[in-house]
């Protein structure tokens, strides 16, 4: 069999690793991609954290309450995009409402829902001057369950001008997309690993050109003593605390985080009428028992 | 200070590297029982110019008197609370006290001598304690003229005495572990090494009250006759770390200074940036500043790898290592498997800013270099000599520092005149 030589790179941004495998292609083709995907991602952070200073996103929280703000076309346009998604999934996916506002434990269920944080975050859109405003004063947008996809988006758009036509993108391992396949197979396959018994693969997937993102309702718990419940409804405001996670195979990372965030808080008729909006996908839930063990359910 | 379990972890170090021989040969000395004066016999030192660094010099070797045969027999400054804070600091009744230095190096008792006086002084004593038949430890840097440094060195070779120069980076355990590192091309091929040494205080001494006229003396550093300021003061230790590193000395210096901040009558510059080239193509650029600190002193070496920040004990990989699911599936796909890639371990966390931290580059336990130093120049006594790279390295920092006091003086481009050359 000839040695397959495997180009792999990484970089920090948007708070975890992406990591870059490629195969068939010179070294130098290579650093020419990883370069271009490393500026056009860390720029897209630039544009969309919540917690760089200058970023557009973190001027327009400051700045959006009740105000109309200035925004470039594609923030603008992003922001559009999440509220048609917040329409498909039933409010569902909401960048306006912080998933991660508070999950101490000080702060139970019944505080977290009077303590009013639960409110509506609608925004106002003027499409002739591309301007926002917060309807509610409280109102933040935080791309924290579509950032990775989006920039996913882009990473695909630089893989196809560039022609790669094998490789393997990785944000953090919770959101990946591949193009063609495994040199030693017909697809990339991909096992999801049990949140508590990371070596046990409960689903496997095969992909070519798709992405994968998968949500948890608690952290990968291998070297945790307790439980980190860190998923709230954005419905009711109430923590999620059963463990589950949803995986969704997509052809698009962006449409593969949001259902992935959405269905993990939707009851399994709502996540029925979600699932109906979007087509062509993969989806699986799995909801893990006292012991562990997992109930996968297919959801498409 | 030292302890043994620290000194055994800096021996282990230095008795394990492969290529210190080549790369940090003074360390051997650590290692190394061959002697020509018995470890039973005493090693006594003098000790001229005791103000603040000197009196550092004494106490570390007052510390290391403790576990090594070595006594501090004689003092000597000019300054009378200078000379009278000694005598109390070397805490030995039969210590020798003296104002000139010309009756310390009369005494025929004596193994070396210890010179932290002024730069400005350094060769005349340096010189005559040579020529004397004295081991020298001489603080840096060497000399305020390339002359007067040339004319050290050549005292040394000419007497065969030990010249060593206070360049304590040179055994610091985190430098020494970056140099090995470095050699084994951990961080790839060097670019660009970027030093700074910023402080926000002022560097002119309050006098006695109502004596004006020892300014000169108190505040030697500020004037041009005495000192090249930042640059023999703070960059001739950087100046050394790069040559180290890249093994060679430069091939041209310029750069520029000015009197930004402190604006009382200094005659040295408070704001000072250098570029050195090397004959690789490699560029050292350095600067400093006195009146802001956020940067303080580091020392930053960046290889098509990696960066190190010596000073903060830190590597940071340009690339750095797969997260274990990916190594495991790149290294399956080199061996041509085609296994399942585990994924989806979801590590979705409330987003906080976060940044590569980097890695240690070594372990974080402090060693006093300042007194491994001293006690390397105590055990190359006994030895009889050092290595010969621990004086070539003292002697390229200065004259490259100050080569480049001339450059920002005259705004040129300089080289190192021939007859320096060694």
């Amino acid at each position: 069999m000839a040695v397959v030589k495997v180009h792999h790179n990484n970089f920090f941004t948007m708070n975890t690793r992406l990591e870059t495998v490629f195969w068939g292609r010179s070294k130098a083709d290579c650093e020419v991609v990883l370069a271009k995907i490393k500026r056009t991602v860390l720029d897209l952070e630039n544009i969309l954290s919540s917690f760089i200073p200058h970023s557009e996103t973190y001027i327009l929280n400051k700045a959006g309450k009740k105000t109309n703000i200035h925004v470039s076309d594609y923030l603008f346009n992003v922001i559009k995009r999440c509220s048609e998604f917040k329409q498909k999934t039933l409010g569902y996916f909401d960048i306006t409402f912080n998933r991660a506002f508070d999950t101490s434990p000080q702060e139970n269920n019944s505080d977290r829902v009077s303590n009013n944080k639960f409110k509506d975050c609608n925004i106002i859109f003027n499409e002739k001057n591309k301007t926002l405003c917060f309807r509610n004063e409280k109102t933040t947008v935080d791309f924290g369950g579509i950032g990775k996809g989006l920039a996913l988006e882009d990473v695909e758009k630089i893989l196809n001008f560039y022609e790669i036509e094998n490789a393997f993108i990785s944000f953090g391992e919770s959101t990946i997309i591949t193009r063609g396949r495994h040199p030693h197979g017909e697809y990339w396959p991909f096992g999801i690993s049990n949140l508590f018994k990371p070596k046990e693969i409960v689903y496997s997937f095969r992909c070519n050109n798709h992405s994968i993102s998968t949500s948890a309702t608690i952290q990968n718990v291998e070297n945790l003593k307790e439980l980190r419940h860190h998923i709230v409804d954005p419905k009711s405001g109430m923590l999620i605390t059963t463990p589950k996670m949803i995986s969704v195979k997509s052809e698009s990372p962006v449409i593969a985080e949001v259902l992935s965030t959405a269905l993990l808080a939707a009851d399994p008729k709502t996540q029925h009428k979600i699932v109906s909006n979007f087509e062509n996908n993969e989806i699986i839930e799995v909801i893990f028992n006292q012991d562990n063990s997992p109930v996968i359910t297919k959801l498409n | 200070m030292l302890n043994k379990q620290s000194r055994r972890e800096f021996l282990k170090i230095s008795s394990t590297a492969a290529i210190a021989a080549t790369v940090y040969p003074w360390v051997e000395i650590f290692g190394n029982n061959d002697s020509s004066k018995k470890p039973s016999d005493k090693v006594r030192l003098g000790f001229i110019g005791v103000g603040v660094r000197g009196a550092t010099l004494l106490l570390n070797v007052k510390e290391l008197s403790k576990e090594t045969n070595v006594e501090i027999a004689a003092v000597c400054d000019d300054y009378p609370p200078n000379y009278d804070r000694a005598i109390e600091l070397a805490e030995n009744s039969k210590v020798k006290a003296f104002v000139n230095y010309h009756k310390l190096l009369e005494m025929k008792d004596l193994d070396g001598v210890i010179i932290a006086t002024p730069l400005h002084e350094h060769t005349r004593i340096a010189v005559e304690a040579m020529e004397a038949g004295f081991h020298v430890f001489c603080e840096k840097a060497m000399a305020r003229t390339l002359d007067d440094i040339k004319k050290m060195y050549d005292t040394h070779v000419s007497t065969g005495m030990i010249l060593q120069i206070g360049h304590q980076r040179m055994f610091d355990p985190k430098y020494i572990k970056a140099i090995e590192m470095i050699k084994n091309g951990e961080i790839g091929k060097i670019g660009q090494i970027r030093a700074y040494w910023h402080r926000n205080n002022d560097w002119k001494r309050p006098l006695p009250k109502g004596k004006p006229e020892l300014e000169h003396k108190i505040n030697w550093r500020l004037y041009k006759k005495y000192s090249a300021g930042l640059i023999t003061e703070l960059a001739s230790h950087q100046i050394q770390v790069a040559n180290w590193i890249l093994n060679n000395a430069p091939i041209s210096v310029m750069g520029t200074g000015s009197i930004v901040y402190w604006k009382d009558g200094r005659e040295v510059h408070d704001n000072v940036a250098l570029i050195f080239s090397y004959d690789d193509g490699t560029q050292f650029v350095w600067d400093s500043m006195t009146s802001n600190r956020k940067y303080g002193c580091e020392e930053q070496i960046m290889g098509d790898k990696a960066t190190m920040e010596i000073g903060s004990n830190k590597i940071f990989l340009e690339n750095p290592p797969p997260a274990p699911g990916i190594r495991q599936m790149i290294h399956e796909m080199e061996l041509g498997l085609f296994e399942i890639i585990p994924i989806g371990g979801a590590t979705w966390i409330p987003e906080t800013p976060v940044k590569y931290e980097g890695e240690y580059i070594s372990d974080k336990y402090e060693l006093n270099e300042t007194l491994l130093q001293l006690e390397a120049f105590v055990n190359y006594i006994r030895k009889g000599k050092a290595p010969e790279q621990l004086t070539i390295e003292g002697y390229n920092a200065s004259i490259w520092s100050i080569l480049a006091e001339e450059a920002v003086d005259k705004g040129l481009k300089l080289t190192m005149p021939g007859k320096y050359i060694l």
